[in-house]
């Protein structure tokens, strides 16, 4: 019985490794392929497609010196952009939904269970609705081509703010009679007790929205107009065109377009799994 | 102690980026104005953005562009009394090419300098931010690059674009008349034209004469089937091109026939009997192999030219300005490519080649500087200057017909396009001159969607799936008619 | 392991309350500042003003943001916006939108899509998740990173990338794929069901991974002590998650539903970047948010396009309504 428990342990234990290396291959082979192909010439590309195929004497560093020498200066103006959008959407977008989302949370206020149903309605729009009235709503507060039409309409993030009810819905409402027998005012309650405590949640939120705002692409293809101001995808997009695609610059920038976002993960990992699980929905 | 640590690797990795991005900026102003069109654009066109090359003209170039800095390629005088364009591309190609000839007006007009900002958006954005710019009267550029397939978004209502049919007088006699009329609506000039797009027959000569077939005696639709099928039997690969993603081979053939996509009244009427022939004739070419379905679908994009330049097919049927897709995508074919005129379905045929594909250059009627915004421009695109530069950066077909007979530029030493062909491409725009058309409809408010109803569904119908004719015909035309139903 | 942390920090921020007692308010700095608290005081301690001053931010977004040019599409939607000119012209888009053939291919493949992606995403990541909170493999969380970064690609890279892969020629690495088990290249773009399958691919490629972190989430808040009683119990691995882990992911599996099928159906930027653009041969991957893109961005008719948007707005919400009604998720609200 019991070895017979084990080998089965062990079988399954196999099958498990199979299935994770097997997913794991499926996932890694495009991304694999793609970083072949920086050492690759753009022609390459046109030529004979994206391959797993290595033809040693062909493998040249010329896409890497020319995104490190200025003629690619453009493209270290979209990341610089990227990054600084993502960090200040984050940011933004972090503090105003955790705010509201405490207000939801922390207060009984009339009809407040039909706002909340009103932010998961909100929640399921997709933007992609909004996208065309919204842009002209923009055009007409003479904010087009501008950082704050890009931020503005994603301040409060629908299930950003449904993430944080649910973990601050988690935490024991003593702390916030504590702070108020203790003479803390309303804001002083949440800034100086409830903020501290909810940093996994943030950690888990700030890689959700940063991974949404580092690729966000239509919005700020809309609100966008001056290539000074392009973010990466816009950017990386401007090279492929009806006449002819820059693949020189494509592959190698969207690879390098991948390593500052994964970077971030693999550094909030672990908070971004407790945050994740704290905050995990509880029906 | 790890957290800060993360924190601080985070930290200094924004804080390098931004200072990196700051730092390139400095050192590589004007990125795209540098790279002198006369040498280096066709190069940096898609592919090489040719650093080395470039360095040269780098000094110059900065000098240029000072004035206004920053990341759009302002490009022109620096005289701060000189008139600024905004001009929208949607390509990076143009740059240079307005580069060069931003210089010669400046050097031709003292009295009238010019500086022009090129600013790059994608494709369908440009288009779409013109369109809401212009509804909204706020935002617009003051010249802008439209796509043929989107010009006539822009044509319609209160047309924004101004009449440039005045500017263009002194160009018109020389200009086929066939591609200012693409860009014209009811008389009035709405667009310059960067090329002829005439479309002609690439022949592989090397492969053919392998098969033992002479191009030459290709005259009619019927020679061509008969060598398509000779040469299919004889080395089991594809003659000519069968697209199902573009329309620009069956517009041709359409128009060789005398037929359109409209009735006689000018209403859309795809599913008549001269469309249903045209296919026709085209899907005889398919089943006797003289024709081949692209991979990719389109000859123009990047699995056409890979399949081209692998030698898989031995023909194509395009417009000209495919030139320097095979200088630049299908360098293994070098010298062995011929050019000659369409076949024709007989004598009595007057259709000997139709202009498919190009950009308009439009000014905007309502900014300030529209007047001389329209002299630029319709110097810029029509005189001979501009062709010459054109043939000589881009490998467009020019459309100002004197440079065809120019023999400093029909027999240039140094020009790679010329080099590339085993004949001149000039006799053969010389030999079509005449007969240069495009269809009616091209001219309407329909033919984008009755290019797309085409490029998506019907060629797809019949030369992927064999479905019939007339059947996927009406099904558009219903779809069509229920479009624009009012 | 989170409660230890909330008590921790609880411990600390009693000992931060304590020290701002011993300083006192602002008071203490100056007299005038007492004055003009009476009025602030009041205002910064009332509980009934501070709920409305936090989700103040989000109503005025919601409104400028949401709710506005939500009105303006319904308004467009019965009119047709010419270039500096519009007229009512009352349900006649939506009339045209019933009898448009190429919208209900629209509507045809978005459903399909979404229901592949919910049949595929959500039984694969939730086994995966189960997988690695069993802990029966080691290294997990090389897993779990390598799962998780196509979700951190951008969509015009990865259509790219794919694009590239999923080409016609038999040198594209799906088509080698396929000719090294011995079968012949494919045109994975042109075909219907090759098409549907590319697009599935690469959807399950972006999303498995983030999926997977929902569940592992969900997964710790399951008691460790039921699985140990289960397998005290005899059930084996397959019968725990029948009787024990999709249960109690209930919650977890209606908030992955919930964005799968948002994702499914405002589906667009893989569809484009796939086909480099938004005309696939005979439209296989033309989407509802592509049909609109078309409309109202390539074709520039806004009217028409608003149609579309208020369409897909409106069957959105029904499912949405109808998912939360059948989770009870209403009747909890209603409760707390």
């Amino acid at each position: 019985m019991k070895r017979h428990s084990n080998s089965s342990l062990a079988a399954r234990k196999a099958a498990s490794y199979f299935l994770f290396v097997v997913i794991a291959l499926f996932i890694m082979i495009p991304l694999y392929a793609l970083f072949l192909a920086t050492f690759k010439d753009g022609k390459d590309m046109i030529q004979y497609g994206l391959s797993l195929s290595l033809d040693w004497e062909k493998l040249h560093f010329r896409n890497y010196s020319m995104l490190f020498s200025g003629s690619a200066h453009r493209y270290w103006i979209w990341y610089r952009n990227s990054m600084l959008l993502t960090v200040v959407q984050v940011l933004l977008t972090l503090f105003v939904s955790a705010c509201v989302a405490y207000g939801f949370a922390a207060y009984e206020f009339p009809f407040k269970n039909l706002a909340f149903v009103f932010v998961l309605i909100i929640m399921s729009i997709p933007f992609e609705i909004l996208m065309l009235p919204l842009y002209q709503q923009i055009n007409d507060m003479k904010m087009s081509d501008t950082y704050t039409a890009v931020l503005l309409p994603f301040l409060t993030h629908a299930s950003t703010i449904f993430f944080f009810r649910q973990y601050i819905s988690g935490i024991p409402a003593q702390i916030r009679e504590a702070g108020r027998i203790d003479g803390a005012t309303e804001y002083g309650i949440f800034f100086r007790l409830i903020f501290p405590i909810m940093k996994p949640s943030f950690a888990a939120m700030a890689i959700m929205n940063g991974m949404n705002s580092w690729n966000n692409f239509l919005w700020p293809l809309l609100a966008l107009r001056s290539d000074a101001k392009y973010t990466l995808p816009i950017g990386l997009n401007t090279l492929i065109t009806p006449y002819g695609n820059n693949y020189d610059l494509l592959i190698v920038g969207s690879f390098f377009a991948i390593i500052p976002i994964v970077l971030l993960f693999l550094l909030f990992q672990k908070y971004f799994i407790e945050g994740m699980t704290a905050g995990a929905v509880k029906g | 102690m790890k957290k800060k640590l993360a924190l601080l690797i985070a930290g200094v990795m924004v804080l390098s980026t931004v200072l990196t991005g700051c730092g390139s900026g400095q050192a590589g102003d004007a990125p795209a104005a540098s790279s002198d069109a006369s040498e280096t654009s066709a190069e940096s066109e898609p592919s090489v953005q040719d650093g080395d090359e470039s360095v040269a003209e780098e000094e110059a170039a900065e000098e240029e562009s000072s004035a206004s800095g920053e990341d759009v390629s302002a490009i022109g005088s620096d005289d701060p009394e000189a008139t600024e364009l905004e001009h929208w591309t949607f390509t990076e190609l143009f740059t240079a090419f307005y580069a060069d000839m931003v210089d010669k007006w400046n050097e031709e007009n003292p009295d009238k300098p010019i500086r022009i900002n090129v600013h790059v958006l994608p494709y369908d954005d440009m288009h779409n931010k013109l369109q809401i710019a212009l509804n909204s009267g706020t935002g617009a550029p003051d010249t802008v690059d439209i796509e043929v397939s989107r010009f006539s978004g822009f044509t319609e209502g209160d047309v924004q674009l101004m009449d440039m049919t005045e500017a263009a007088q002194p160009y018109k006699e020389y200009v086929v008349d066939s591609r200012l009329q693409l860009f014209s609506r009811d008389g009035k000039l709405y667009g310059c034209p960067t090329h002829v797009g005439a479309t002609v027959a690439f022949y592989n000569e090397k492969l053919l004469g392998d098969a033992g077939i002479d191009y030459k005696t290709i005259r009619t639709w019927d020679d061509f089937k008969e060598a398509g099928s000779k040469y299919y039997e004889t080395t089991g690969k594809a003659f000519g091109n069968l697209d199902t993603g573009t329309n620009m081979f069956f517009n041709l053939l359409l128009a060789q026939l005398g037929g359109d996509y409209l009735d006689a009244e000018g209403n859309i009427c795809v599913n008549n009997e001269k469309v249903a022939e045209a296919l026709q004739v085209m899907k005889d070419m398919q089943e006797a192999n003289a024709v081949s379905l692209v991979p990719g679908g389109n000859v123009d994009a990047d699995e056409g030219y890979a399949a081209y330049n692998s030698g898989e097919f031995a023909v194509m049927i395009m417009p000209l300005w495919m030139s320097n897709r095979f200088v630049n995508y299908m360098t293994d074919l070098d010298g062995q490519i011929a050019v000659a005129p369409v076949p024709v379905f007989d004598d009595s045929t007057t259709v000997l080649s139709a202009c498919n594909g190009g950009t308009g250059t439009a000014v905007i009627k309502t900014s300030e500087k529209a007047d001389i915004a329209a002299e630029f421009i319709t110097y810029a695109k029509l005189s001979e200057y501009a062709s010459i530069i054109q043939w000589n950066t881009l490998g467009n077909d020019p459309c100002n017909m004197s440079v065809w007979t120019d023999t400093s530029v029909t027999e240039n030493p140094d020009n790679r396009y010329l080099a590339y062909y085993t004949n001149n491409p000039f006799d053969t725009l010389n030999a079509v001159k005449d007969g240069i058309m495009i269809l009616d409809s091209q001219t309407t408010k329909y033919y984008p969607s009755i290019g797309t109803s085409f490029n998506t569904e019907v060629f797809n119908a019949v030369f992927e799936n064999g479905d019939e004719i007339q059947e996927i015909l009406d099904i558009v035309q219903d779809e069509l008619e229920n479009e624009f139903a009012y | 392991m989170c409660r230890t942390n909330w008590k921790m920090s609880l411990h600390i921020d009693l000992i931060r309350i304590h020290f701002l007692k011993k300083t006192g308010g602002l008071e203490t700095i100056h007299p005038f500042f007492s004055r003009m608290e009476v009025s602030m005081k009041k205002f910064f301690y009332s509980r009934k003003a501070a709920p409305f001053v936090f989700i103040c931010p989000f109503v005025l977004t919601v409104i400028v943001f949401w709710l506005l040019p939500i009105g303006k599409s319904v308004i467009m939607s019965f009119q047709n916006v010419l270039q500096g000119q519009t007229e009512w012209i009352g349900l006649r888009n939506y009339r045209q939108l019933l009898n448009d053939r190429v919208f209900r291919i629209a509507v045809g493949n978005t459903f399909k899509f979404t229901i592949g992606m919910l049949l595929l995403l959500i039984p694969i990541s939730m086994v995966l998740a189960c997988i690695v909170n069993s802990r029966i493999m080691k290294y997990t969380k090389i897993f779990k990173t390598i799962y998780f970064i196509p979700a951190l690609t951008s969509v015009v890279v990865a259509g790219t990338v794919f694009r590239l892969i999923f080409g016609e020629s038999d040198r594209a690495l799906m088509n080698q794929v396929l000719q090294f088990l011995g079968g012949d290249p494919i045109k994975w773009l042109k075909l219907r069901s090759t098409g549907y399958a590319a697009l599935l691919i690469l959807a399950c490629w972006r999303w498995i991974g983030v999926n997977m972190m929902y569940y592992i989430a969900g997964l710790q808040n399951i008691p460790a002590e039921l699985y140990e009683s289960a397998a005290i119990d005899g059930a084996n691995g397959f019968w725990q998650l029948i009787g024990i882990s999709i249960p109690l992911l209930k919650p977890t599996t209606t908030y992955v539903l919930t964005i799968s099928i948002n994702a499914g159906l405002s589906m667009f930027i893989e569809s484009y970047m796939l086909w480099k653009g938004n005309n696939s041969p005979s439209n296989i991957g033309l989407t509802i948010v592509g049909y609109l893109y078309r409309q109202g961005i390539e074709k520039n008719a806004m009217g028409y396009a608003s149609a579309v948007g208020i369409l897909l707005l409106l069957v959105v919400l029904a499912i949405n309504m109808t998912q939360l009604y059948l989770t009870g998720f209403f009747k909890k609200e209603e409760r707390s």
